[in-house]
């Protein structure tokens, strides 16, 4: 009997239109837990090196973790992982929402899909079968009509889907996956893996509870967070702010990025800060499959200028910040249209704010003119221009299509030496979060597997001092001593090293960041408790990390057999200069000799070698990785 | 001279008023740590402290007239 997992991996052959189901032991379980880990193994198995990332032989994988699907709390997630057509190296990312824990209902612990359809289709799997249907009729549709429609062919409101929009059709490299509309898998342009395979949309209904062992543990557990969710102040602040409340916390410490990071201070921060967004657009809190937490955000607009449809949820922080200040634009409403309109179209709003926003800097520098921006006049703060850019970039029309390729590839055609412009890493453009005040989150930017990852390990800010929130809850797994935010000695390695595992272990169980320490409130002593009441095992956090730290070299071998080396593992040039403009005007940058004598460190730690990049022979024995390993 | 306090988002559930202000008497050798404690913040909910505009350590010395924000911590949006 299976507890926690089904037992079952769906195996699509999109070429040849075949459908197979794999039934893995439990100890292939106990080694992957699921998501990323179950998902890299496959990946591993499939693909062969330097694979074209838009071509039949990349393999997408769809796997919720270990704990989705039960009633453990904020354990909505899943990862989409294949290889990535933004940075050429792994494409991994997780959504919340609700289509993990209906996929395991339905009886699937992954989804493996390969090949090409001559055609588009969506894939359809309900209670343990599958089928591929025909979806001609909605390519080319957004993704609110999509997914009603789905609803309507199939005859059932409940059925979740996972789709891409309009942009993953037309191939834009930061094209995302949907669920429930509101709900995303944003990075690594995932979405254009799904449309060069003609794949609009996974369409999923399970009727089948997950077996649990010990389901009066989960849901003891469940009422804890329950009654802790409104007192804790992380998750109290999650629920009444959301992650927007980072806009003017950010500013005042003159780290919010602002005209593709030229400034770390907004002055007009204040106009898309978290008070205005819940005074005037706000109109309700949304959640995700078990989570009492309720930190997304639904908004509404009903103007003459502009409504915004509130099925489409609301911008988080990364929006906020990568659409607003980053592109210099203060108008709150537009902000929120523009996050609906990269809803509709399936666009990772950090890729494309970022893009924009380099494109706005190329243009103010004189690289490019009004003959390269379709007449577009791309100062920063021209609140003109923000709309028909994304439409434009969704569409792959005129500038459009330049940019659709990401940063990158952009500087790559504006050419004049606009490459120093650009702030991405392996090809993925940075989140909202600067290095240059805790250097722990440079170090996630250059490390991450996927590109410039802000959840690649847990933040500086929550480990700094003894009362810090991280310290005190992180001290069982050897993260008990504070560390400065600024630190790059090799304390700070051994921090970013063992939280990169945490973070891989809470990836492969599903559950998310924002519901478990140190970003939120439940314990690591409570997740131990739910992973051995839902599986029955006897555990420990020693071998949950050991599982982190298998994802993590199996991710780093995946790299290697796709090209990648130690050198793309840095930073842009950018944070080794001073912040400007707020309360840390002046202040250094990071010290570029000690950030890579750090990189380098991490490696030693982890038993990665320097010289090939791939993670040591005794190491991957010891993970029980041999497989991996090539005479 | 009085201090004040500014509470800013989150944080304004700790503040004994409804619109994030407070203020009070200034208190000899008074530091922007103790002035948490008093306020039952030193709970791991406060990121940034800014002093008169600046940003302060949980060491600072608080002087008359100071005018102090807190903003809640912030990590990972």
């Amino acid at each position: 009997m299976a507890y926690g997992f089904t037992g079952k991996i769906l195996l699509v052959d999109l070429t040849k239109s075949e459908i197979l189901v794999e039934m893995p032991s439990e100890e292939f379980y106990r080694q992957y837990l699921g998501g990323p880990g179950i998902g890299l193994y496959y990946l591993l198995k499939n693909n062969k090196r330097y694979i074209d990332p838009l071509g039949p032989e990349n393999t997408l994988v769809f796997a919720p973790g270990l704990l989705t699907g039960t009633s453990a709390p904020s354990a909505p997630r899943y990862t989409v992982l294949a290889k990535s057509p933004l940075t050429g190296a792994l494409g991994k990312s997780e959504a919340g929402g609700w289509w993990g824990p209906e996929l395991k209902r339905a009886g699937f612990d992954a989804v493996v899909v390969r090949g090409r359809a001559p055609r588009p289709v969506y894939l359809w799997i309900k209670d343990g079968e599958a089928e591929i249907r025909d979806a001609s009729h909605f390519w080319g549709l957004q993704t609110g009509e999509v997914q009603e429609g789905i609803r309507r062919e199939l005859g059932d409101e409940r059925v979740q889907v996972a789709q891409i929009g309009p942009a993953g059709e037309k191939l834009v490299r930061f094209a995302n996956i949907c669920n429930n509309l509101a709900h995303f898998n944003g990075r690594n342009g995932l979405g254009a893996v799904m449309g060069s395979k003609n794949l609009r949309a996974i369409a999923v209904r399970g009727t089948k509870a997950v077996e649990v062992k010990d389901r009066s543990v989960v849901k003891e557990v469940l009422r804890w967070v329950t009654e802790q969710v409104n007192i804790h102040p992380l998750s109290a602040a999650l629920y009444e702010h959301g992650t927007p409340i980072g806009i003017t916390s950010n500013n005042a410490g003159g780290c919010l990025p602002t005209n593709n990071w030229d400034y770390g201070y907004f002055a007009r921060a204040e106009d898309i800060g978290s008070e205005e967004l819940i005074k005037n657009y706000l109109i309700r809190r949304g959640n995700c499959f078990a989570c009492p937490i309720r930190c997304k955000r639904v908004v509404e607009v009903k103007d003459k200028d502009i409504t915004v449809d509130s099925k489409y949820g609301g911008p988080e922080y990364e929006a906020l910040a990568a659409l607003g200040s980053n592109c210099g634009i203060s108008n709150l409403k537009l902000i929120i249209k523009a996050n609906e309109l990269c809803n509709r179209y399936g666009l990772d709003t950090i890729s494309l704010g970022m893009t924009i926003s380099f494109a706005m800097k190329c243009y103010e520098e004189g690289i490019i003119d009004k003959t390269q921006t379709d007449g577009l006049d791309l100062r920063f703060g021209n609140e003109e221009v923000l709309l028909p850019l994304i439409e434009k970039i969704a569409n792959r029309e005129g500038l459009g299509n330049v940019l659709a390729d990401g940063s990158r590839a952009a500087a790559a055609r504006f050419g004049k030496r606009s490459e120093k412009y650009l702030l991405e890493v392996k090809g993925q453009e940075v989140p909202m979060h600067d290095p240059r005040v805790k250097s722990g989150l440079g170090l996630q930017f250059a490390l991450a597997v996927n590109g410039a990852d802000h959840w690649f390990a847990q933040h500086d800010p929550f480990f700094t001092s003894r009362e810090s929130l991280g310290v005190q809850a992180a001290s069982t797994i050897g993260l008990g001593e504070p560390v400065d935010a600024n630190d790059l000695s090799f304390k700070k390695v051994r921090h970013v090293l063992y939280t990169s595992y945490l973070n891989g272990v809470y990836d492969m169980l599903g559950v998310c960041v924002f519901g478990y320490v140190a970003r939120s409130l439940t314990p690591l002593d409570k997740l131990l408790n739910l992973v051995e009441a839902v599986t029955g095992w006897k555990t420990s956090w020693w071998e949950l990390l050991k599982a982190g730290e298998r994802f993590l070299a199996m991710a780093k071998e995946y790299n290697v057999r796709q090209g990648l080396t130690f050198s793309e593992d840095r930073l842009p040039e950018k944070f080794f200069t001073p912040l400007k403009g707020g309360s840390r005007d002046g202040e250094p940058g990071l010290d570029r000799d000690k950030f890579y004598e750090a990189v380098r460190l991490f490696y030693e730690m982890a038993g990665w070698e320097v010289d090939t990049g791939r993670p040591a022979k005794a190491k991957l024995y010891e993970l029980g990785l041999d497989w991996l390993i090539e005479i | 001279m009085l201090i004040t306090v500014k509470f800013h988002t989150a944080l304004k559930r700790y503040c004994p008023q409804n619109d994030g202000m407070l203020q009070f008497q200034y208190i000899e050798g008074l530091t922007v740590k103790k002035l948490l404690e008093q306020l039952n913040l030193n709970n791991g909910a406060v990121g940034l402290v800014l002093v008169n505009g600046k940003i302060a350590s949980r060491e600072i010395q608080l002087m008359r007239g100071d005018y102090v924000e807190i903003f809640p911590i912030f990590g990972g949006g």
